[in-house]
């Protein structure tokens, strides 16, 4: 499919905590097409997590319109969000991504399990990327007995294993040791360059922002750069 | 198949918290069936004991006479003892209750006499038991009475009574035995006489106020309603039920406490496996915030929280249901001896309702309020997890994530 | 959000004239009588009320009030023992002191654990205490099972006019402990801000979390002692609370104070009138309490 895979427009999110009023994102226009590799930088508190979120559907921004693959997700319905989450889009989070109860296969496997994919055929899935991602020692782990990089590419196995459009990774390197990010990050690179899936992720790692291909940089909610 | 796995092994997570709490409903199914089975078998023998010393299973009266106890309302036995002579009837006992007047020196004292088949009760009669008096004009009586009347083993006591004619006649009897009856109207007032002696003293033919029946183990409903098709219209048959109204009433007294009580303790065990849900639920807020922008939905979570809430729940209800089994296999084999307790509870003795108890109080096996306890708790633990899980996936994914 | 209480206390100012009107005898005697069940009934909501805003807040547990924390089954065992025991002291020694028992086993258990296992195990403590009087009880027969009734929680356990001693002293004894907790707001404020800014704000969490909670048993267990188990109360009381906009700071408590009298009134004014009897407020509060709740799960959080 042509076009961009995500566009935003004048798009406005504002929080309130008692009587203080934070501009998260304050007319943010964006357009993100498939195939990118975006790194969203900042500093804390710049709007990067609520950006992401925006994206991805998990918040609704108050002003300003989020388009996914040519549809409008922000007047969409929770229930109808959440299955375009589960089909279109993968997610790893910063830290304690995993599913502490399922092992590492069983963490990937639960995607598939929720689109209704039957047994026999993830298994396959699952298998198949663990191995291309190398790491297939992890399979029968569970999230305590692994390190945090290891932890952190089972979640991107477990955020790619559906084949999404887009994988949205908020500050995945954060907790992780420079060997480790410039692993992972190569890690997403390879898949992006493999399968062409879209990453935007969000960091504050010069490690992860030289890697990119598409840097914005954020701060009080405005996007300050594009390169 | 992958909700389960997940559902049980969030239910181990916190092994303490689920600890505790399977003891709790655990707890409560042990309580509820070990309860519910004593009290059961506790009323069993209540009746047991009652309508061995009164009603019997089926007890054929004067219509007139079971509603004033006026004494001229007696009936011949003669035309019944056919009619009993059934297969279901194990055996049958007449009985005449008498008002009488007994003389000691210059003191006078109402009592009751009642006449009959020493012999033939001291089989299964809680107050008579074996006793076998050498004499046909043996009576009985209680220790009350027997200080009272001044008399001892071998005395004689002389009544004053009225015969069938309704003449005063006097009757005399051999104190027999002296007995010491827990249930103070009796002790203070009746004596037992040999109804053969009574009756042909006092011209009383083969009549008898009471026939109670003892039956084999038939329905003493049916086995009434067949008796009262061919009794004459002035007899009934009434059934243990009918007779004995006040310890019916006590029982399903004492039965309505015990439920009062048990619904106290399962109000007590909901909110508690609420709260311990709730906890555990919250507990994994950012958990939850990750499953939903995976894409799970609202109504997945609410299965998964209400299939944890269903596993502690049988999981629980199992152990305790296991233990209580166990538990009741003993108390209704070997029972508990309440002897030093009613003692310390009363001085009256072991009496409920006007009825000796046994001092061994054994357990029965009732299945339908044993699996119903169980299978109520199993089902206010699914209930308990509903209010967690509603609240859980109402919070807003992003707010979740942030935690 | 300050500005909502006046309109509460009007609610209770309402509540208590019900509950002196309410019936068809108004003897100044009687008024006077129905003057203690309203002050007794005021205290009681009040108590539970603030409680269970305060432990809700403390465990951030909507479900949270004074009684997961075992006192209802040591009040019970209490009175259970004091029923086998035929001892003419009051049943209200009896309840007070096993509550007490079952709250100090609550905090020696808890020792050195994590606050937020103590509802836990309060939860435990109390009903292993309430199968044991459940035990007791069964045993004394049925006289204990009408007292058992009392223990869902009455305002008409005292009734003469030689109760007012033991009903002046403990009122005030039970509202003395509960200031401890009503000045804990501070300490949740920053709390609910999370455990890391409480710290850095130099509040110690898990001390304030303690405090309320050794606080709120005392209060909630003299209280017990006197009308019985009046369960629902703190849960409901905090959840009209919030829903009427007060939710945090020492407003969220004195509101869900204040709510809570208004409700333990109302019942016991609408047992009297209605169902004509003393009425067990504990099941009435069930009998709301119930639908609310259900109320509560399907209206989205």
């Amino acid at each position: 499919m042509k076009g961009p895979v995500f566009t935003l427009k004048g798009v406005r999110k504002v929080f309130r905590t008692g009587d203080e009023e934070v501009k998260a994102l304050d007319g943010i226009d964006l357009e993100i097409r498939r195939g990118e590799f975006v790194a969203v930088v900042g500093p804390s508190g710049s709007g990067k997590t609520t950006l992401l979120n925006v994206m991805g559907g998990i918040e609704r921004p108050d002003a300003g319109e989020v388009w996914f693959m040519g549809r409008r997700i922000d007047t969409l319905p929770e229930r109808k969000l959440s299955d375009l989450r589960l089909q279109s889009m993968g997610f790893v989070f910063q830290s304690h991504n995993l599913i502490p109860t399922l092992t590492a296969e069983e963490n990937a496997e639960f995607v598939l399990f929720l689109r209704g994919v039957p047994a026999k055929e993830r298994r396959r899935r699952v298998r198949e990327v663990f191995s291309a991602l190398g790491i297939e020692n992890l399979a029968g782990r569970f999230p305590s007995e692994m390190s945090g990089g290891q932890q952190q590419r089972v979640a991107i196995a477990r955020a790619v294993v559906g084949n999404p459009a887009v994988v949205l990774a908020d500050e995945p390197t954060a907790n992780l040791d420079s060997e480790n990010t410039v692993a992972v990050v190569d890690l997403m690179l390879r898949i992006n360059s493999d399968s062409g899936t879209t990453f935007v992720l969000s960091t504050h790692d010069p490690l992860v922002i030289e890697r990119a291909k598409r840097v914005i940089r954020m701060r009080d909610g405005r996007i300050t750069l594009r390169r | 198949m992958m909700w389960l796995k997940l559902a049980w092994r969030n239910v181990w997570r916190n092994r303490l918290r689920t600890g505790i709490q399977s003891l709790l409903i655990g707890g409560t199914v042990y309580v509820g069936v070990v309860f519910h089975n004593l009290a059961l078998g506790n009323y069993r023998n209540m009746i047991r004991q009652a309508t061995r010393m009164g009603s019997g299973d089926v007890t054929i009266y004067d219509t007139l006479w079971f509603s004033t106890r006026r004494p001229s309302r007696f009936y011949s036995v003669a035309p019944l003892r056919k009619l009993l002579h059934t297969p279901e009837v194990k055996t049958f006992y007449e009985r005449l209750y008498l008002s009488a007047f007994a003389r000691v020196d210059l003191m006078g004292f109402p009592v009751n006499l009642v006449a009959l088949d020493i012999r033939k009760e001291a089989v299964d009669h809680p107050i008579l038991k074996g006793h076998r008096p050498d004499k046909e004009d043996g009576a009985i009586l209680g220790r009350g009475l027997a200080e009272r009347l001044h008399v001892r083993k071998g005395d004689r006591i002389t009544l004053t009574v009225r015969d069938a004619k309704g003449e005063l006649k006097t009757l005399s009897f051999t104190v027999d035995g002296i007995l010491d009856v827990p249930i103070r109207e009796v002790d203070c007032c009746s004596i037992f006489g040999d109804i053969g002696y009574v009756r042909r003293s006092l011209r009383y033919g083969d009549g008898a106020h009471e026939v109670a029946i003892m039956l084999k183990g038939e329905s003493p409903e049916r086995f009434a309603r067949k008796v009262n098709r061919r009794l004459p219209p002035n007899l009934k048959a009434y059934t243990w039920r009918e007779a004995m109204r006040e310890l019916v009433s006590a029982i399903a007294m004492d039965y309505s406490g015990l439920v009062l009580m048990m619904l106290f303790l399962y109000v007590v065990v909901s909110i508690g496996t609420a709260n311990v849900l709730f906890m555990s639920v919250m507990d994994r807020t950012r958990e939850f915030g990750v499953m939903r922008a995976m894409g799970m939905k609202p109504r997945h979570i609410s299965l998964m929280v209400a299939l944890e809430g269903l596993f502690l729940g049988t999981f629980a209800t199992a152990v305790g249901l296991s233990l209580a089994l166990l538990t009741n296999l003993y108390l209704s084999t070997r029972g508990i001896d309440l002897k030093a307790i009613y003692s310390l509870l009363s001085q009256e003795g072991m009496t409920y309702g006007g009825v000796v108890l046994e001092p061994v109080i054994r357990s029965t096996w009732e299945w339908k309020g044993t699996l119903g306890y169980s299978l109520f708790v199993v089902i206010l633990s699914l209930l308990a997890s509903y209010f967690p899980a509603r609240y859980i996936s109402g919070i807003p994914i992003g707010e979740a994530l942030r935690k | 959000m300050r500005r909502r209480i006046p309109v509460v206390f009007l609610m209770l100012v309402l509540g208590v004239l019900i509950e002196l009107l309410a019936g068809r005898v108004f003897s100044p005697h009687i008024i006077l009588l129905r003057g203690i069940r309203a002050l007794l009934g005021t205290t009681t909501g009040f108590v539970l009320g603030s409680t269970g805003a305060a432990l809700q807040r403390a465990y951030s547990n909507p479900l949270a009030d004074g009684y997961i924390l075992g006192i209802s089954g040591g009040a019970v065992f209490g009175l259970a023992l004091s029923e086998m025991l035929e001892l003419a002291v009051s049943g209200f020694i009896f309840s007070f002191v096993g509550s007490l028992v079952v709250g100090g086993m609550l905090l020696f258990l808890t020792r050195g654990l994590k606050p937020d296992l103590i509802p836990v195990i309060g939860i435990g403590l109390g009903m292993f205490s309430s199968s044991l009087a459940v035990l007791l009880f069964m045993m004394a027969g049925v006289e204990a099972s009408r007292t058992f009734y009392a223990l869902w929680g009455t305002l008409g356990r005292f009734y003469e006019y030689r109760d007012i001693p033991v009903i002046a002293f403990t009122l005030p004894v039970s509202l003395v402990f509960l200031l401890p907790v009503l000045f804990s707001d501070r300490e949740m404020d920053a709390l609910s801000l999370g455990r890391d800014e409480a710290l850095a704000l130099g509040y110690d969490p898990d001390r304030a979390v303690r405090n309320i909670t050794v606080f709120s048993a005392i209060s909630v267990s003299l209280i017990t002692s006197l009308v019985g188990i009046v369960g629902f109360v703190g849960v409901m009381s905090a959840h009209i609370s919030r829903m009427y906009g007060v939710f945090e700071g020492k407003p969220f408590y004195i509101s869900a104070g204040l709510v809570g009298a208004v409700l333990v009134l109302l019942s016991d004014a609408f047992g009297r009138v209605v169902l004509g009897i003393d009425p067990p407020i504990g099941i009435i509060m069930s009998v709301i309490g119930a639908p609310f709740f259900v109320y509560l799960a399907l209206k989205r959080p």
